[in-house]
């Protein structure tokens, strides 16, 4: 009998989760393409054009700000985060949101275009991010999304310092007073 | 505070009556040396008596001088003011010069200064017309009526431009000069 | 004990206190809740215990902030007396006879910082991107 249950509840399950996890669609919402037609003479062309990303629109580029740009010479930048020069912190969701997928994971390097240390740089903030719990939203379905309901020591708040990223050895506070 | 101060009487730094700005009276009333005129711990005081005492008399017409030979003591100055202040003071030992300054000095003083404990050490005739320093001197007048904790009071104000907001600024600032791009070309 | 202060005599009680309220939302940095430890030794052989800071925490929210004040200061006779004066509560609930008498507010070090989904949604999309997709992405 309990079998029986446990194998309906399998089957249930996977009929749910078949529905809901899956999510990947054929039509991928940045590649649509769109149909346009025009006449050559007497021949009659359809043609498929790449829609427009919605961040176009908003797209900041420092070559693009006069105060930015810099004089002939200088030697470049290697990625267009370390021409804007932000001083980026973990507490900046509204720009580190843009680097992570739905389920809250940073994306590639050949998707972000960044280069090496930015990469590396603005993938530790965002998981530092997570661990704060800022970014609930983009968690997978899985997460407790609550930090509140969190296991133990994970439902404190906790903040993170930006300087410890490229440091091999983090300083203990004792240590980083002694320094003074 | 040790408790052999705790008797100390305690009093104000002040000058009694501005003595000597217009004119001067001398504090000292009295002065009564005592002294032996045998035992060689008097000598000085001895010496003092047979030089300068009766310079001193003169000079000083206001002060009354005892002098009080008694035989195998110390010798002894006592001197007395006019607030009431009795100092008295052990001449054992000391020799003519340091007898000398030591009466200048009590002949000079306004009481008995070395036993004072001094309760403050600023004294003004001339009070501050601002009143003295409370702890809300200086403070914002709003935190008076306001209702504690406040964000607007306990927001850090001094913190560096977050990368949002410059992120944010940037893109008006990319803006503003691609519209400017535009209407050159047009007037062009 | 208020030797900052200009009215400041030994004589005269005239040092603040001060009321911490929130305790309970304290923040640490990185791992510290699970990596930093409060000793204690009951005096007995074998009578030392090491609690982590989450479990003190748990235990009495007031007491990380209580021993970082108390650590701070030196180690003299008045220092019991000033942490006489420092009010610890775990909420936003003060008796009502201690905030009659605040007056000032300190000024917090950092800012709370501002949950993603806390945002508006519409804010979040106008806001000025960075990074724009390749455009042969299958966005997720």
């Amino acid at each position: 009998m309990a079998l029986l249950a446990r194998t309906g509840v399998s089957f249930l399950k996977n009929a749910v989760l078949s529905t809901s996890v899956r999510t990947l669609s054929l039509t991928n919402k940045l590649n649509l393409k769109e149909l346009q037609e025009r006449k050559e003479g007497s021949t009659l062309v359809v043609e498929g054009v790449n829609v427009p990303s919605p961040r176009t629109e908003l797209l900041i580029r420092a070559e693009n700000i006069k105060d930015l740009v810099q004089p002939e010479g200088t030697p470049k930048e290697t990625c267009y985060m370390c021409a804007l020069g932000l001083d980026v912190k973990h507490t900046d969701v509204l720009i580190l949101s843009q680097f992570v997928r739905s389920d809250g994971c940073m994306l590639p390097r050949r998707i972000t275009g960044l280069c090496r240390r930015q990469q590396k740089k603005i993938g530790k903030m965002v998981s530092m991010a997570q661990k704060a719990g800022l970014m609930i939203n983009l968690t997978p379905s899985f997460c407790k999304k609550d930090p509140k309901k969190r296991y133990g020591f994970k439902k404190f708040n906790s903040y993170f310092d930006e300087t410890t990223i490229f440091q091999k050895k983090i300083p203990t506070p004792f240590e980083h007073l002694k320094n003074r | 505070m040790s408790n052999s101060n705790l008797f100390l009487k305690s009093g104000f730094v002040r000058a009694p009556l501005q003595n000597g700005v217009g004119r001067y009276v001398c504090q000292l009333q009295r002065i009564v040396l005592k002294f032996c005129k045998s035992h060689g711990g008097s000598r000085g005081m001895r010496d003092f008596i047979e030089q300068d005492l009766v310079d001193f008399a003169r000079d000083n017409p206001s002060v009354v001088v005892y002098l009080k030979p008694r035989r195998h003591r110390s010798p002894v100055v006592v001197a007395e003011y006019l607030n009431g202040d009795r100092v008295w003071m052990s001449m054992q030992n000391k020799t003519h010069s340091e007898i000398t300054k030591w009466i200048e000095n009590m002949r000079t003083q306004q009481g008995d200064l070395s036993a004072l404990r001094l309760r403050k050490y600023q004294y003004t005739d001339h009070p501050s017309i601002q009143g003295p320093w409370t702890p809300f001197t200086f403070k914002n007048p709003e935190l008076n009526v306001a209702t504690l904790p406040d964000p607007k009071f306990g927001a850090n104000n001094r913190l560096p431009m977050s990368a949002t907001e410059q992120l944010r600024m940037m893109f008006e600032k990319q803006s503003i000069g691609s519209k400017e791009d535009t209407e050159e070309k047009k007037a062009e | 004990m208020g030797m900052h202060k200009p009215i400041y005599h030994p004589m005269n009680d005239c040092g603040d206190v001060v009321v911490c309220i929130n305790s309970r939302d304290i923040a640490l940095r990185g791992d510290e809740w699970k990596k930093r430890a409060y000793f204690h030794h009951t005096g007995y052989p074998g009578g030392a215990t090491w609690t982590l800071a989450w479990e003190v925490h748990n235990k009495d929210p007031t007491m990380i902030i209580k021993k970082a004040v108390y650590r701070s200061m030196k180690g003299n006779l008045q220092r019991r007396h000033t942490m006489e004066r420092l009010l610890i509560y775990p909420d936003e609930e003060v008796p009502e006879d201690v905030l009659q008498n605040v007056t000032n507010q300190i000024r917090q070090l950092r800012l709370v910082p501002t949950r993603l989904d806390h945002i508006p949604e519409d804010e979040v999309r106008k806001f000025p991107k960075v990074m724009d997709y390749p455009k042969d992405y299958v966005y997720k």
